[in-house]
Order: C-alpha cells, then sequence, then structure tokens
C-alpha cells in the first residue's frame, strides 16, 4: 500500500484508481500518517519553506468550510492527473499545510499559502483579457450594478481604468 | 444647485445625524447611498491597491439636467471615464480605445438602486467607528465586518454633515487592505462648472476603436442557467441580457449580491473564453474567475475573495429541460 501511496503522490493515477486508494486512506488511519511522511519528505527534497505548526490548524479549517464542487468531480473531463493529486490533500485534512507544500502551492509574498480558491492553483491559469478594451467591459457593466460601487460614487471607476492592483496575468499593464 | 442643497437638507432633518451618534449603522448606509446618488462634488483622490497608487480628479453635477461626472487619472498613461446621466465612457489613449456602456435606466431595475436593507446585518456585523478627520473634513466610521470568508470587510468614512463617502478601505480576512479610495481634497455642492464633466480626450478619439454595450433588456422566466449549489449569503438581483454588436451574440449578465457586495455571472459564446482549462485574474477587490461549461463560457467577477467567485463559477450549470 506504501508502493501505491508513492505513486499517488507521483500523480500516476488515473481519477477511478486514485479514489480507490483514497478511500482506502479513509479507512487506514496509519495511511494518513504514512502520507504525511511521504509529503514531508519531498517537501524538505525540494527544498520548500514549511510554515509553523500555528498555521496547520487555520489551514485544516479552511479546508473543512470548502464546498464538495472544489473537489474533482466525475462530469468535469478538464481535470488533469495534477488537480486529482490536490483533491487527495484536501480530502485528508488531518496532514495541514504539509501537503499543500509538497504539492507546490505557490506561496502569496508575505502572507499564508494559496488556499483552495485562489488563482494560483495548479489546474487554473491566469486569465488574459483579449485587451483593456475587454476588461473595461467587463468592469464597467458589473460597476453599474453593484451596491459597494453606488456607495463610493464615480470614484469606483478609477478601478475599471487602473492600471495598478492587478493580479498574476492581469491585462494592465 | 438649489435642489440639491434642499435634498441634503431633508437628509440631514430626516435621518439620524452622525455628530450626535444616534442610529444604528445600516441607517447610516443608506444616508450615503443617499448623498452619493444625490450630491454634487468635486474633489481628488488616491486609489491604493497592490502596493501602488493612482491619483484621479472627480467631478460631479447634479441638477435639472441629471447627472454629469468625469474621472481623470492623473497618473500615468492619460484615461478618462466620462459620465452623462445612462451613458458611461472611457477613453483609453494608450490603446485607442473608446468603451461606451449604456446603463439600464434606474426605472427598469429598481431592485438594484433600492436602499441598502438592513438584512446586510445577516452576513456582516455593522458597527460605528471613531471620527476621524479626512481631507480636512470632520468624518464618521462606519465597519462592516463579514461574518464568513466568502466576502470582504469594509471601512467606511463619511463626512459627517453631508454623509459623502470621504475614504473606503476593503480589507480581508486577515485585516490587511486589499483596496482603498481616499479623498485628498473635495468641496461638497455644485461648486464646478458644466465644462469640468466633459470630455478632455473625446477630440482625439477619431479613429480609435469603439466597443459599444448596448442597454441589458432584462430578463423575464425562468433563467437557462442556474447554481447547482448557492452560494450562501448572496441572492439573485438580476438577469439581463446584451448583444453584442461585432458578431450579434448575446451575453448573459446575472448579478447575486449580499447587500453591498455584488457578483456578476457573464455567459458568452466559449469563442470568447481564452482556453478550456479555467483562468483567473485579480484587479483591485475585484477577483475574476472564468471557466468552459459546453459551449459557454462562465466568467464571474466581484468585490469578494477568490473563494467566492471561483464557487459562483463551478455552481453553474444550463438548466435540464
Amino acid at each position: 500500500m506504501k508502493e501505491l501511496l508513492s505513486a499517488l503522490m507521483d500523480g500516476e493515477f488515473e481519477k477511478a484508481a486514485a479514489q480507490k486508494v483514497l478511500d482506502a486512506m479513509d479507512a487506514l488511519p496509519d495511511l494518513q500518517r504514512v502520507w504525511g511522511i511521504y509529503q514531508l519528505i519531498g517537501a524538505v527534497l525540494r527544498g520548500e519553506p514549511l510554515l509553523s505548526a500555528g498555521f496547520g490548524e487555520r489551514c485544516r479549517e479552511k479546508l473543512a468550510r470548502e464546498p464538495a464542487v472544489m473537489i474533482d468531480r466525475p462530469s468535469d473531463g478538464v481535470r488533469s492527473q495534477s488537480s486529482v493529486t490536490w483533491a487527495a490533500a484536501a480530502a485528508v485534512a488531518g496532514v495541514g499545510v504539509v501537503v499543500w507544500a509538497a504539492l507546490g502551492m505557490q506561496a502569496d509574498h508575505g502572507r499564508d499559502f494559496a488556499m483552495p480558491g485562489a488563482a494560483s492553483s495548479r489546474d487554473v491559469q491566469p486569465l488574459v483579457f483579449r485587451d483593456e478594451g475587454e476588461r473595461a467591459e467587463y468592469l464597467l457593466a458589473h460597476q453599474g450594478v453593484s451596491p459597494s460601487g453606488m456607495l463610493a460614487g464615480f470614484s469606483h471607476y478609477a478601478r475599471t481604468v487602473a492600471r495598478i492592483g492587478g493580479g498574476e496575468g492581469a491585462a494592465g499593464r | 444647485m438649489i435642489r440639491a442643497a434642499l435634498l441634503a437638507t431633508a437628509a440631514l432633518v430626516c435621518s439620524p445625524s452622525w455628530a450626535d451618534g444616534g442610529g444604528d449603522g445600516s441607517e447610516w448606509l443608506n444616508r450615503m447611498m443617499t448623498a452619493a446618488q444625490q450630491l454634487s462634488y468635486s474633489g481628488t483622490f488616491v486609489y491604493q491597491s497592490g502596493g501602488q497608487s493612482e491619483t484621479s480628479r472627480v467631478v460631479r453635477i447634479v441638477d435639472e439636467q441629471g447627472e454629469r461626472e468625469r474621472l481623470e487619472v492623473l497618473d500615468g498613461s492619460p484615461r478618462e471615464v466620462v459620465r452623462i446621466n445612462d451613458e458611461v465612457r472611457c477613453y483609453l489613449p494608450a490603446d485607442r480605445r473608446v468603451v461606451i456602456e449604456r446603463r439600464a435606466s434606474r426605472r427598469a431595475f429598481p431592485a438594484l438602486f433600492s436602499r441598502i436593507s438592513k438584512g446586510i446585518q445577516d452576513h456582516y456585523t455593522v458597527r460605528v467607528g471613531e471620527g476621524e478627520r479626512i481631507a480636512g473634513i470632520e468624518a464618521r466610521q462606519l465597519v462592516l465586518e463579514p461574518r464568513d470568508s466568502l466576502r470582504y470587510g469594509y471601512q467606511l468614512w463619511a463626512d459627517a454633515e453631508s454623509g459623502l463617502l470621504l475614504k473606503a478601505r476593503t480589507v480581508d480576512e486577515k485585516n490587511q487592505m486589499v483596496e482603498q479610495f481616499a479623498f485628498t481634497q473635495v468641496v461638497v455642492g455644485s461648486s464646478a462648472e458644466t465644462g469640468d464633466t466633459v470630455s478632455k480626450l473625446q477630440g482625439q478619439s477619431s479613429g480609435w476603436r469603439v466597443e459599444s454595450l448596448d442597454v441589458p433588456q432584462e430578463s423575464r422566466g425562468e433563467s437557462p442557467w442556474r447554481l447547482r449549489q448557492p452560494v450562501p449569503g448572496f441572492g439573485k438581483i438580476s438577469e439581463s441580457v446584451r448583444r453584442l454588436q461585432d458578431d450579434g451574440g448575446e451575453i448573459r449578465h446575472i448579478v447575486f449580491s449580499d447587500g453591498i457586495a455584488a457578483v456578476s455571472l457573464f455567459v458568452g459564446p466559449a469563442s470568447r473564453a481564452s482556453a478550456a482549462k479555467p483562468s483567473a485574474v485579480r484587479q483591485g477587490a475585484i477577483n475574476i474567475y472564468s471557466r468552459r461549461v459546453g459551449a459557454s463560457a462562465v466568467t464571474v467577477l466581484g468585490e469578494v475573495p477568490m473563494v467566492t467567485v471561483r464557487r459562483f463559477a463551478e455552481a453553474m450549470e444550463l438548466r435540464q429541460p
């Protein structure tokens, strides 16, 4: 079974087979501990930073709050093997932050590791608009229906045309 | 000018005063909403996000002819946003582009422009903070703290007399600033000239590409789209369609809100999507997530954390016949 865990960590499984290994881990707590050790070894070998133990609890709480839709679903055929490995880590919440590190999740500078909803997940790529015009179209249409936008008045349109405050892959320059 | 003054006076008489500390936070939020819609003002403000800032000048005139506004970015490449009643134009000289949005009039979508309801207290705790001077004006602070991680928090400072929002900071769950707007200088009242709201870039826009969004048409009846799972705290407030002028297709625009934050779901032809893989980006407090659903591209954006826009996008599906 440990060989199977190792293969799962390396993303060598198809979805159905990976799910079987996950089910086995649910039933055998010792396997969860071994999974955690493998992830830790991987993180150390890759020289990835390990966060303080205090962060792990917060991470587990956040994972527990994540909805089921965030985990791979059979109907979505686009998911890659790497995303299944990510989903497996989320399912084994007891391993905490070390799992995130071993999966190569990108750290947001000065903040905690990216959470499942962040743009830096392996299965999500940076969004690049066709041009500034397309970006402005979306932001303009939204600005007109946002209560907080109306509260701030016209000043909020500065965000629509801003060249600052963009995340990765932003069309702004 | 007289009309604006009468309205402002009526608001002061009928609503709790900031100065005496009376009234609950929801009433003061509505004071601020009223002020934003009914006051004329002009000033300079700084927009901050991602450790950077841009300064802009804004002029707004409300009178018998309606509303006219102009925003001019003073740092970096010239950019301008001009509004005359229900039409907003963005002039982007660096891209030789004019983007025009013709919004629905307030009569067509009354739900969008109603008061901020007390229902927001289901999702935020609303409390009054300390007084502070902002741009030389005595201001009162209102703090909205989210009750869950699906939304941001807000710190709002408004003019104690007029209710005009002077400074607004959006914070994440660690109380770190996501973005901030703050006036450094402002004059409340219509001291500006009408000419101050006329575009300075329109004259050089000959030959620029014009992208125009039609007036949205409210979509009646059952939507072909639905959320597989609702996102807690967000209710649907509108659905409309807009024809795209270049290819004649349509964009469906569905809006959800928790009373303060709004999330827009745009559904259009998949050819507009960049790739089959989901994609995401952030713009200040706005997070944007896009994914393909069959032949359509679903693009979700709103002033909420990335986890929330992604949750909306992941839940979108076509209603089965």
